[in-house]
């Protein structure tokens, strides 16, 4: 489902990948199989920033949260699916949903620059990059 | 509606790939109430039908994918009394009784 991954050697991706099966293995569990193809987590990479977006339709930010101390980022969201005053159920497939869970970032990521937004039912972080350090190159002096 | 515009404009959003959206569905004396989880779609990216008893809708989330269902319905829905609102990704679609077909509570006289 992680479909803008690309087979790649870069170690630079090893955080997130990590990090995104963690999502994957929220969601998962609380998917139907039949609708395994839906995209709940999508991480995207640019030059500047890891990309993550999980959807969750009909939450509000407040009931989200999310914080980060010490390298790890903490998401909690939880959402009711109370019949409204008046109906009864003929059909639930929606669940309610309600989950706290901790994400190690690993180095590559600036955690002072991280940003969230909500639009629409979806939550992108952005995850910025630290600035590369170059390898310092050491001479070896002869004796 | 809008849908159809964007696909004469981009034609490679019909290779879109299609999920089934999941619903809520509820029922009371005089509507029955659809929930749906449509997360990324935005207001002017959806279309929604109603023929023969059926509500069918489609959202294009983000130029992604497209959220599809349709739920079947008796014979006992106004298509004029339909009513949709989208909001932070779930499409609520409020359907009106016939009101022919409520439940009438009949006096028995004296």
């Amino acid at each position: 489902m992680l479909m803008q991954w690309k087979a790649t050697s870069n170690p630079l991706f090893n955080d997130v990948r990590v990090l995104t099966r963690q999502l994957d293995d929220v969601f998962r569990d609380r998917r139907p199989k039949a609708r395994a193809t839906r995209r709940d987590v999508t991480v995207s990479e640019s030059e500047e920033a890891f990309i993550l977006r999980a959807a969750f339709p009909g939450m509000s930010p407040e009931d989200l949260s999310l914080e980060v101390a010490d390298g790890i980022l903490k998401l909690g969201a939880s959402r009711s699916a109370d019949a409204p005053d008046g109906y009864r159920v003929l059909r639930r497939e929606r669940h309610p949903l309600s989950l706290q869970r901790a994400f190690d970032l690993g180095p590559k990521v600036d955690v002072d620059a991280i940003e969230a937004a909500f639009e629409d039912g979806i939550l992108t972080i952005t995850l910025p990059k630290r600035a590369e350090q170059e390898p310092r190159k050491i001479s070896i002096r002869a004796a | 509606m809008s849908e159809h515009d964007e696909t004469t404009t981009q034609p490679q959003s019909t290779e879109l790939p299609r999920v089934t959206a999941r619903v809520d569905v509820f029922e009371s004396d005089d509507h029955y109430l659809v929930r749906a989880d449509v997360p990324g779609v935005a207001k002017d990216h959806v279309d929604i039908r109603f023929h023969d008893g059926r509500l069918s809708f489609e959202g294009t989330a983000e130029s992604e994918l497209i959220y599809a269902r349709t739920v079947g319905f008796g014979d006992d829905v106004d298509p004029d009394a339909i009513e949709a609102t989208l909001e932070r990704g779930v499409l609520q679609l409020q359907l009106g009784k016939v009101a022919a077909k409520k439940p009438r509570r009949i006096a028995i006289g004296a």
